[in-house]
């Protein structure tokens, strides 16, 4: 890429150990990465739900699907069936590249909700329509090279859905570099009232003072929201920017 | 963004095969406007009966002018004439058409048939 903000997935992806900030529509959370595993699908023939592959029509759009394995069409590739795993909590953090280039991704995070990315002043995206925007494809996104353009960080117990359209004069079945990192991670509990052992990195984090990489689930002017099975199974404490800046630290 | 990379254009490559008549024969429709279309290559086909002339004309945006671009080409019987005479390359058109403008072939007598192949600067 250009350095003009988009970046190769590879580099944004974190390392154990590392921290982040997660923002849910709840509020934010705060973690330490304990172990983290890359994941790849490569190359993903799109299929559909009775595992049939998907061979979109030249100027034509397919309606929203997941991303099914094709070897069991059943699965989602990109569900996370429990909300922890070996006793930590667990999130999907990653992009998709795509070809050919032609085939047009709009993403619904999650499924069957308002398609993001657009600007805040425009009408609805129709990609039934091959809308020019709202979508990313293989050129913002290359298949051999997925990038942030569009990045996906998902929580468990939530399906992603995407629609595709083709802007080719010929059919194509659109094929993806599904490339993922899987974290594990230890979440840090805030205590708003008086001096508490993890306030402190909370705040630091909060405050810039540490490195830690700052991920909206969801969509930026959309942030998922945690549920109350994820909070209960997390112990999530959700808090506003502000709070955790002004934690108390002794 | 990035530029268009050279694997993109050979997903785009379109190669159309026409019946280029005596009157102007359309190669495709109008190039949607906001588009330009990169001409790699036009190959022709002598019609195997006598030699022939061949005219390729843009037709510009305004619907009435035809430019010329290659004038009587001659067209032996048995011969094959490709445009480029010398290779062709994808990133090295012979002609851009902008958008709104058309490409069309005549030929002296008879018929002949012609491939030519492009690419879009965007889907």
């Amino acid at each position: 890429m250009d350095g003009k903000g988009i970046s190769p997935i590879v580099e944004r992806l974190l390392l154990p150990n590392h921290l982040m900030a997660l923002e849910f529509r709840e509020g934010w959370l705060f973690a330490r990465v304990a172990r983290r595993r890359l994941l790849h699908y490569k190359p993903y023939s799109l299929v559909d739900s009775l595992g049939a592959t998907i061979n979109i029509a030249a100027s034509s759009t397919r309606a929203e699907v997941w991303l099914r394995d094709p070897r069991n069409f059943k699965n989602d590739i990109l569900y996370l069936d429990t909300t922890t795993d070996t006793g930590f909590p667990w999130i999907l953090h990653g992009a998709i590249g795509w070809k050919p280039h032609q085939i047009f991704v709009y993403p619904r995070i999650p499924e069957g909700s308002d398609i993001p990315g657009k600007f805040p002043n425009i009408d609805p995206i129709k990609p039934s329509a091959g809308d020019f925007t709202g979508y990313y494809s293989g050129h913002e996104s290359p298949y051999d090279e997925p990038t942030d353009f569009m990045e996906y960080v998902i929580r468990p117990l939530i399906h992603i859905g995407h629609e595709f359209y083709n802007q080719d004069s010929r059919a194509h079945n659109p094929v993806a570099n599904i490339l993922f990192a899987l974290y594990h991670f230890q979440l840090f509990k805030p205590t708003l009232t008086g001096v508490a052992p993890q306030n402190r990195v909370i705040r630091d984090i909060a405050l810039r003072h540490v490195p830690a990489a700052f991920l909206t689930v969801g969509f930026t002017s959309h942030p998922l929201d945690l549920g109350d099975t994820v909070i209960k199974d997390w112990d999530a404490v959700p808090i506003a920017l502000d709070q955790a800046q002004a934690l108390e630290v002794g | 963004m990035p530029p268009i990379t050279r694997e993109e254009i050979r997903e785009r490559l379109q190669t159309v095969n026409v019946y280029i008549t005596t009157a102007r024969t359309p190669f495709f429709d109008a190039v949607d406007e906001r588009k330009i279309r990169y001409v790699v290559a036009i190959t022709l086909f002598g019609d195997r009966v006598s030699t022939r002339e061949v005219y390729i004309e843009k037709l510009e945006e305004d619907g009435t002018t035809y430019t010329p671009k290659f004038d009587s080409i001659n067209l032996a019987p048995p011969e094959k004439v490709q445009l480029p005479v010398e290779g062709k390359d994808i990133e090295n058109p012979i002609m851009s058409l902008e958008g709104g403008t058309r490409l069309y072939g005549r030929v002296s007598g008879n018929s002949i048939t012609a491939t030519i192949e492009y690419w879009d600067n965007d889907v």
